[in-house]
């Protein structure tokens, strides 16, 4: 499988850190601004039928929160896709609900690039 | 991408973001109710927060983190939105603001200063402690996802058990990823998949998963970073992921579980094999590694290997005991016994004193002797060892021999457990060996030879051992053609032992193949047939304070058993008394005892006199005389003492028996030299030295007509 990831967060910075540090890694990543945008990005990929190895997800976004989203995916034929949540310490909350929605794990913000690949590479290799 | 462009990326966002921020406030100040309103001032907040973060702004992420608090307050209603909050949240903006401002001017220190006094003012309106929520806000954000420090490295193992709950790949994990996670940290020794759960294959569904695993994994890394990899699934209850620390059971990087294990046993652990394939081959009797070879359901080389590492392993363990030197056993031994010594004295004492003290320091006494006694066993046990190891070592030479000579020869072993003194269990090694060798060489007939007996064409040898009475038996056996009785009653007519009409009992007959030289094999093998063995046999168990006995049936096979004194250190033994001399018979060599009359007596012209025991005579030896002691002429009735020998029975004259206990035999070579006739010294209750006897020795002198002070060198 090719080494893709999908991230979905509405901030700019995360979403650039993120590429930054996966594409310097040799992964290749997608951007989406939120869970909606999110889906539209994955009916792309499934038109061209190259569905991502993992899927890293804001929780807290405009339009479709995180957890939305996870519910979503799960409902496709890409609910085998892991789905990682982004969260923050103080929210131990959203991170259980994004566990019970579906996901994978979860990545605490913020994050060293080392923490990121590491989380990583327990989904795509 | 660089750096400076991620910057870029996030001065633009933040900028956006406190917009966003602005105005929801200025909405907020005339629609305070709005909750559209305050989750998106909240989310801009946190973001501001989280970015912050990432390119390294952390007072201001910092203090975004307060305002999220306080912000949360407001969504959840906890704290109502006044005019007043709205102007401190603007307030707060602007700070920010300014502080972003600066930074994308090159000036990341600029407008800092004043963040301090605002999270003061901050945490008033959440009414927290100061050092309360400090102490919360810089804790470091991200420590369960850090890979953990290096320890100190020490290889550790660790057994890990997975199971995962059927549906895990709809939550997005693979077990396999995790395998791969932990080849990444650690060393994966062994993997076995439990295949148990798996259902036929038409009610297969490829999404779920039927197996679970238990992994041997060797690393230098913590615990808590192989726990890590388990992160994800260990927080769901229906994974369950077990990781013991087996260290303990290594040693030099060997499994020491595998030294106690059988090899069958081991294999099926390894899944080289499945346990029904055990289970064909275990019925066929032989050992498992050498059929499952024969049956190619393994190849040489992995059995070699798993054979190498059960070796280690057991070589590993046996390491792992103490290792103490057997003087220092044998000096304790002396210590205990003088201990028990004295004791006696004391009680002998005693019974000088008057009843009323006795009768209170006896029951005492005899505690301490029992305790004594106790204590003397368990040193007695410090030198024992079980016999297995030495049969298991015969299994490999008879397998060879009996190839070599075509023969099928199945060894049955039994009361591998028996434990045996140490110095015996090395001394019994020899002789052992060359009774084997004979039952191969001699005992067994060839597959044709068996089947034309009506044999099954595998021929078999036992070895046993036992304890009985206090002695330890071993036995060796083969099921082959026997001793041709007749044959050796030739050969002994032949080389003058027996006259032509003899006809002994086959027992006294079988005694003539200890003899130096018979051998009435017509073949000789590379070791037995030489007439030289069974001689040497006799000698080193005789040494051993043993005796050895043939039973034999012709056409269904040989017995030979070896009768062992418990331990070298401490034989049961009778005392007797001769003059003012006081002796020991080793009880193992006592037959009978009988009042010396002189009716009994008989005096052969040239052998002395002999005694009738039961249907025959035996030589009467007066030990007086044969050691060179004086004895004075008592008025009691001399008594006799039968023991058997080597050769034969004799009869010791003594004055009196005096009473049977166990003795430690110390012996007088160290301080004196070596008596022919003499065992050893052993210490009399009294304090007294006694000498033991060694039979063995008196036949010699006796039948050597020498006379022992004469012997002596």
């Amino acid at each position: 499988m090719e080494k893709h990831v999908l991230v979905v967060d509405d901030s700019p910075t995360l979403r650039a850190s993120i590429s930054f540090c996966l594409t310097n890694a040799g992964y290749r990543v997608s951007e989406a601004m939120h869970g909606k945008d999110g889906l539209v990005r994955l009916q792309e990929m499934e038109s061209q039928n190259k569905p991502p190895a993992l899927i890293i997800s804001d929780v807290n976004m405009p339009e479709m929160d995180g957890i939305t989203f996870i519910k979503e995916v799960k409902k496709t034929n890409w609910k085998f896709i892991p789905i990682l949540v982004l969260t923050t310490e103080s929210q131990e909350a959203q991170k259980l609900r994004g566990k019970s929605a579906g996901a994978a794990g979860w990545l605490l913000k913020p994050f060293r690039p080392e923490q990121l690949l590491w989380v990583v590479r327990k989904f795509v290799r | 991408m660089e750096q400076d462009e991620l910057l870029q990326i996030y001065f633009s966002e933040a900028e956006e973001l406190l917009q966003t921020m602005e105005h929801s406030l200025m909405t907020l100040e005339s629609d305070p109710q709005n909750q559209s309103v305050i989750n998106e001032v909240f989310r801009a907040m946190h973001t501001m927060k989280s970015s912050s973060a990432m390119v390294g702004f952390t007072q201001l992420s910092e203090h975004a983190h307060l305002l999220e608090n306080l912000l949360e307050r407001i969504r959840s209603k906890q704290l109502p939105i006044t005019q007043n909050l709205v102007s401190f949240l603007l307030e707060n903006h602007d700070l920010i603001k300014s502080a972003v401002e600066n930074a994308a001017q090159g000036k990341p220190d600029g407008g800092l200063e004043a963040f301090p006094a605002m999270a003061e003012k901050v945490k008033r309106f959440l009414g927290l402690a100061a050092e309360q929520e400090e102490g919360r806000v810089t804790a470091p954000i991200t420590t369960s996802m850090s890979g953990g420090q290096k320890e100190p490295s020490r290889e550790s193992y660790y057994e890990i058990d997975m199971r995962f709950r059927k549906d895990i790949f709809q939550t997005g994990q693979d077990p396999l990823m995790l395998l791969y996670e932990l080849g990444d940290l650690a060393e994966i020794i062994s993997v076995e998949t439990d295949l148990s759960s798996l259902p036929p294959f038409l009610e297969m569904d490829p999404y779920q998963l039927y197996l679970a695993w238990r992994l041997l994994i060797k690393t230098d890394r913590p615990l808590p970073t192989i726990e890590k990899v388990f992160v994800f699934v260990r927080e769901d209850e229906l994974n369950q992921i077990s990781i013991r620390d087996v260290s303990s059971h290594f040693r030099d990087g060997v499994d020491t579980r595998m030294a106690n294990k059988p090899l069958g046993e081991i294999l099926i652990d390894q899944q080289l094999v499945s346990e029904q394939e055990i289970q064909e081959v275990l019925t066929q009797q032989k050992k498992v590694g050498e059929a499952l070879l024969e049956k190619g359901k393994i190849s040489p080389d992995e059995l070699n290997k798993i054979v190498d590492l059960q070796e280690k392993s057991r070589a590993i363990l046996r390491k792992s005991t103490v290792r103490v030197d057997t003087d220092k056993l044998d000096h304790l031994a002396n210590m205990v016994e003088e201990m028990t010594i004295q004791l006696a004295r004391i009680s002998a004492i005693l019974g000088d004193l008057p009843p009323g003290i006795t009768r209170k320091l006896g029951s005492e006494l005899d505690i301490l002797n029992r305790i004594g006694r106790e204590v003397q066993e368990q040193v007695m046990r410090l030198r024992m060892f079980p016999i297995e190891g030495t049969f298991q070592r015969f299994q490999r030479m008879a397998r060879d021999l009996a190839r070599e000579q075509h023969k099928q020869i199945r060894i049955v072993l039994g009361g591998g457990e028996t434990e045996l003194d140490k110095d015996v269990i090395e001394q019994i090694n020899d002789p052992l060996k060359h009774i084997i060798r004979n039952c191969i060489d001699h005992g067994i007939e060839t597959p044709d030879e068996r089947k034309q007996s009506g044999k099954s064409p595998e021929g078999s040898i036992g070895l046993n051992a036992y304890q009985q009475e206090g002695k330890i038996y071993i036995e060796i056996s083969d099921d082959g053609h026997g001793i041709d009785a007749e044959a050796v009653r030739q050969k002994a007519i032949e080389r003058g032992l027996l006259k032509e009409n003899d006809q002994p009992l086959p027992e006294d007959l079988y005694r003539f193949l200890f003899i130096p030289g018979f051998s009435t094999a017509k073949e000789v093998s590379s070791m037995s047939g030489r007439g030289v063995g069974m001689d040497v046999v006799q000698n080193n168990i005789q040494q051993l304070g043993g005796t050895i006995g043939i039973f034999s049936e012709k056409g269904r096979g040989t017995s030979f058993v070896i009768k062992l004194p418990l331990t070298l250190a401490v034989i049961d033994g009778m005392y007797v008394s001769v003059g003012a001399d006081i002796f020991v018979i080793p009880l193992l060599t006592v037959l009978s005892t009988a009042k010396l009359k002189k009716g009994s007596l008989k005096t052969i012209e040239g052998k002395g006199e002999v005694i009738r025991l039961g249907d025959s005579y035996v030589p009467l030896v007066y030990l007086d005389r044969i050691l060179g002691i004086e004895r004075r002429q008592t008025e009691t009735e001399p008594l006799v003492v039968f023991v058997s020998s080597e050769k034969r029975i004799l009869g010791l004259v003594v004055d009196k028996i005096l009473d049977h206990q166990q003795v430690v035999i110390k012996n007088l070579e160290k301080n004196f030299c070596r008596i022919s006739g003499i065992a050893g010294g052993a210490i009399m209750p009294d304090g007294s030295i006694a000498l033991v006897l060694d039979v063995y020795g008196l036949e010699h002198l006796f039948f050597g007509r020498t006379r022992g002070h004469e012997l002596v060198h």
